[in-house]
């Protein structure tokens, strides 16, 4: 809009815009049959395009889908042992043990540690400071847990 | 154009049927033939077509495919002169005189109506004349559409206006 009006001075009088504009003008129309090529090649253009999309869909989408089930079970397959190890050592690391006010949960930790996993428990866990991380720690936590002595 | 991008044949027959005409009339401005307008006219609108998918427009439509016609028109244009050129060298080689073979025929901007209106102007300002008085388009449109700089554009026109002021033949329009 700026545009024209900063462009008004680049103005010709309206009678000769008018002649021009007559003058400039095919004295012929298009013939229907131009019209119709036209129409038939855009359907068909879009057509092809339209299927060729459909098509790469059909292709790719399964394969897309087989492709991302693949990668889960060899992730699952791969990684599993791994990502259980890491809980297993976070376990043993998280659930540490608290020398000066042992629960009883810690005991229970300790006893899954030795019966399902083959880590080396941490040396904490020895609570009975024998050199052995073993079922007589797990006891000695147990008692500690409930406030009784050895031996009791 | 959303819907001629998504797929939509009708849309696409939209926008033929809203600048048929225009670009008819510019391939005819151009090469000044019926058989030709008509080719260049299907050329432009193939080539269009074949945008369609992803086909983003930034500019008015007439200014982007004004140089596609153009440029279909003079590679025609091209064409049609090298083929007489040929033909006339295959007559000429028989005949055994062989002349230097002529500079293809400039391409014409215009009709002998408006070569009685434009006689004074030069191609260049003819074609800026018609862009902006009958096409409608504005000097920063055409110089997109010329790829050449706004002013660049700004000065032809007023130096073409100029030269219609003062010319005998145009000088009693702005008289008037």
């Amino acid at each position: 809009m700026n545009d024209r009006n900063d462009n008004q001075n680049l103005e010709i009088p309206p009678d000769l815009q008018h002649h021009l504009q007559e003058a400039d003008r095919p004295d012929f129309t298009v013939p229907q049959e131009v019209d119709a090529f036209l129409h038939t090649r855009a359907a068909q253009h879009i057509a092809a395009r339209t299927t060729r999309r459909r098509h790469r869909l059909r292709i790719w989408l399964p394969t897309g889908l087989t492709g991302a089930a693949a990668a889960i079970i060899l992730m699952s397959v791969y990684l599993g042992p791994w990502w259980q190890s890491v809980n297993r050592s976070r376990a043993t690391q998280t659930a540490g043990l608290n020398l000066d006010d042992p629960t009883i949960l810690e005991a229970f930790a300790l006893a899954r540690l030795l019966k399902d996993s083959n880590d080396v428990p941490a040396p904490e866990w020895d609570y009975n400071a024998d050199g052995l991380i073993d079922s007589h720690d797990v006891d000695a936590l147990a008692a500690a847990a409930v406030h009784l002595e050895n031996g009791i | 154009m959303a819907a001629a991008n998504d797929g939509d044949p009708a849309a696409f027959d939209a926008l033929y049927l809203r600048y048929r005409d225009w670009v008819l009339r510019l391939a005819w401005r151009f090469t000044h033939d019926r058989e030709e307008s008509l080719d260049v006219l299907q050329e432009t609108f193939l080539y269009l077509l074949h945008r369609f998918p992803g086909f983003e427009l930034t500019a008015r439509m007439t200014t982007f495919l004004y140089p596609v016609v153009r440029s279909i028109a003079v590679t025609h244009h091209r064409k049609r002169a090298r083929q007489a050129d040929s033909d006339a060298y295959h007559i000429d080689d028989y005949l055994h005189d062989q002349p230097e073979k002529a500079d293809p025929e400039p391409l014409r901007l215009s009709s002998r109506q408006l070569d009685a209106l434009l006689s004074p102007l030069s191609d260049d300002q003819r074609e800026i004349i018609l862009m902006r008085f009958v096409d409608d388009m504005t000097p920063s449109e055409i110089a997109q559409a010329l790829n050449i700089p706004a002013g660049t554009a700004k000065s032809r026109l007023h130096g073409a206006i100029r030269r219609l002021h003062d010319d005998p033949e145009t000088r009693r329009y702005f008289e008037q």
